[in-house]
Formats: structure tokens, sequence, C-alpha cells
């Protein structure tokens, strides 16, 4: 049970890490297998290169993790072509050719006989006409083989993780077509790797700095997703950058001014009400209507000097922190914090001190 | 007033669930698929441009 778990719970994650959601694929559980079908507008170089690669990696990381009686060892078998549903499931001939594959004596061997956590085995026609034009889909370390099962013969190519070669060279007559330049790619699987871990790492702190302007979760994500798509763009570039998090920053600033412009000229606010709660004592009614009472007078705060109050008064960044990311001197930032704290004073009629509210 | 900021900041740092980010990282990488890389400032401003025109456009 722990194995299957660990099985679908590396699957959901390499699909999340190759840019494929989990969801929109079909499912069918076999007990110690699972049937998948990717809708043919998933792009199908991701199939071959990047949810294998992805998969290995994380069935290494389990198996480098757990002990050696839970280890998983997997065959891949993937195909490409019509398939037809029906009120018992699915069927094709394409999808009887991926379980002859799957299921081909080939492949058990293949892996039997290594020291290989997960055993790709792809149809003829996905290797010529998918894996062999992608260069992140390594073609040359797949070794062509016929597979038989149960009467008819079948021409397809194998691949072990981790490669018993990794530094294999293609021959002239083993891949005799010529490879496109991939300058378009983005970035490399390198590349990629890096950029997950800082997405992963830096999202919710970036989605709070751009809250804090924005003042709408929905808003910031998204907008901090935006910005992040074009750090992924420029990875290349962004990765030996001295302050990746502050570019970000400062383009998602960038991309919310810009929104907040175009909506503004839309459809103009109404003018801001004014404060209306305020409450003396520690009774916890009345700290909650300071509550609100805090939060009505931030969101009366200059844009700019509300960025700098949250993050530093409430998120409790430093100032020097603050200039980095948001690529402002540090005497800008003291200047906001002096403002607003004036400002709320004002508004709050409370002496916040200099120091702030805490 | 007595303010106590601690009060209010979980209204300025929400958590957000490792599946929640997984989901968004693989629908980054799932749009940016087809994507030319940014070589430059004219790049990197028309992008900008364009994120901003998918919130507005909407």
């Amino acid at each position: 049970m722990a194995i299957r778990q660990a099985l679908y719970r590396v699957l959901v994650e390499a699909f999340a890490r190759s840019g494929v959601r989990w969801d929109e694929a079909y499912h069918e559980d076999r007990g110690d297998g699972l049937l998948m079908l990717l809708p043919p507008d998933v792009p199908k170089h991701l199939m071959a290169a990047a949810i294998p690669k992805e998969l290995a990696a994380l069935l290494h990381e389990y198996n480098h993790t757990n002990g050696p009686q839970t280890r998983i060892r997997l065959r891949l078998a993937i195909h490409a072509g019509e398939i037809r549903h029906d009120e018992h499931g699915v069927v094709g001939a394409s999808l009887n050719l991926a379980f002859r594959l799957l299921d081909s004596i080939e492949a058990k061997n293949t892996l039997a006989r290594s020291s290989a956590e997960l055993a790709l085995i792809v149809s003829d026609w996905f290797y010529e006409e998918v894996v062999r034009f992608d260069p992140a889909s390594a073609s040359t370390a797949y070794q062509p083989v016929t597979v038989h099962v149960r009467g008819t013969e079948a021409s397809a190519w194998i691949r072990l993780f981790p490669d018993p070669q990794p530094s294999a060279q293609p021959t002239s007559d083993h891949n005799p077509r010529q490879v496109p330049d991939h300058g378009n790619e983005p970035h490399t699987e390198a590349d990629a790797d890096d950029f997950d871990k800082f997405y992963l790492a830096n999202f919710r702190f970036i989605r709070n700095i751009v809250n804090a302007r924005a003042q709408d979760w929905t808003l910031a994500e998204d907008v901090t997703d935006e910005a992040m798509t074009i750090a992924y763009r420029k990875w290349d570039e962004l990765r030996g950058h001295p302050n990746p998090t502050g570019f970000i920053v400062v383009t998602a600033r960038r991309i919310l001014s810009r929104i907040q412009r175009q909506r503004a000229r839309n459809h103009p606010l109404p003018i801001e009400a004014a404060l209306e709660l305020k409450a003396v004592g520690p009774d916890p009614a009345d700290t909650a209507v300071n509550r609100t009472a805090l939060e009505q007078a931030l969101r009366t705060l200059p844009t700019d000097q509300r960025e700098c109050f949250i993050l530093h008064h409430i998120l409790d960044h430093p100032i020097r922190r603050i200039a980095e990311l948001l690529n402002l001197p540090e005497r800008t930032v003291k200047t906001r914090l002096r403002a607003a704290r004036q400002t709320l004073r004002d508004l709050l009629n409370e002496d916040l001190g200099e120091e702030g509210p805490k | 007033v007595n303010i106590n900021a601690n009060i209010a900041i979980h209204d300025w740092d929400k958590d957000i669930s490792r599946e929640e980010l997984l989901a968004r990282l693989a629908n980054l990488k799932r749009r940016t698929g087809q994507s030319l890389p940014i070589l430059d400032d004219d790049d990197l401003e028309a992008a900008i441009e364009e994120a901003a025109d998918r919130f507005t456009t909407e």
C-alpha cells in the first residue's frame, strides 16, 4: 500500500514538474500500474523528455530515502494514436500496442538485467516522430528492439534511467537526420530544475509583496505568476543574476501598475471612504475593531507607502532587504516608512512612535 | 487606539499549499511552452505589456 501511494505521489509530482496537469489526463488504475491518456494538445515532447526525466529523478529520490524492501522500479511504455471511449472504458489498436510494449519480455529483461529504476519503451512511430527530433529527449540513449508479444512483432526503442551510458554520442547511422536547432527553447532541462526550486521557494514571498500593493490575493497571485513566467523565459540570464527575486518583484510591480492604470481608466474608483471605526481598551471586540481600523487606514495609504509599511512593520523585512527587492535606495524606503507612519498617526489619532506600531 | 500589528499579520501573509504551488508551476510551464525566450529589454517590455493586457482584456 505504501509503495502504491508512493508511486502515485511521484507520478503526480513528475507531471507537475513537467508542466502537465495531472487532472487533465485520463487515468485507469491497474493495481500495480496505471494507464494514462493525455489529450492531444499536450506537447508530445513532454512525454518523451520531461515526464520520464522527472519521474526517474523522483523515483531515485524515493528509493534513496527508503529501504530496499520498498524500492520501486518501473516500466513505462509510450505510444500515440487514436483512442475510442465507450461505456466500458477506452479501446484502440494504439492502446493494444502500448500494452504489448509494456508487457514485452524485451522490456522486462532490459530492466531486470540492469540496475536502472525506470525502463522507458516507446513505439517506433513515437521514436521517429517525436524523440528523434527533440534534443531534450536524448534520442541516442535509446536502443532499438524488436518486441514479441502474443504472436505479434513490433519495432520499438528502449531507454534506461539512470542512463548506463550517459555520454553516448550519436553515430552517423544511428541518428542520420539533422537535429534541429533548439535555440528557441527558453532554457535547458538543468535550468528548469533550478527554476522549479526557485519558484517553490519564492512564490509566496513575492506574492506577499505584490499583495501589499494590490490588496487582492487573487490578483497578487496571478501577477506573481506572470512575473515568474517572464523570469522563466529569461532564466538563462536570471540564474546568474545577483538578485533574481528583486528582478521578479520589480517586474510584478510593473505589471500590476499597468493593470491598475488601465482599470482606473476604464472604471474610475470611488473616493475611499473615510475611517469610521475606532475603539479603545483591551476588550476583544475593541481589538477586532482596532484591526479593522488599521486595515482601513492601510488601504488609504499611498501604494508606495503601504508597500513599505507592510513589508517592514508587518512582514518584518529589514529596510535593506526591502530596498534590494524594490530596487530603491534605503533612504527612499525610510522616507516612505516615515510618511506612512505619519499618515497612520493622523488617521488613527495614535502615536505610533518611530519604530511603528509594534 | 491600542493597535497590535501582530494580529493583522495573517491578513498580509496567507499560506499556500505545496499542491497549489505545483499546480501553478505546471500551469506556468504549460503556458510558456510555446513562448520565445526574452533576450533583451524590448522583449521584456513586450512581455510585461502582454501580461498586463491579459488581465484587462479578459
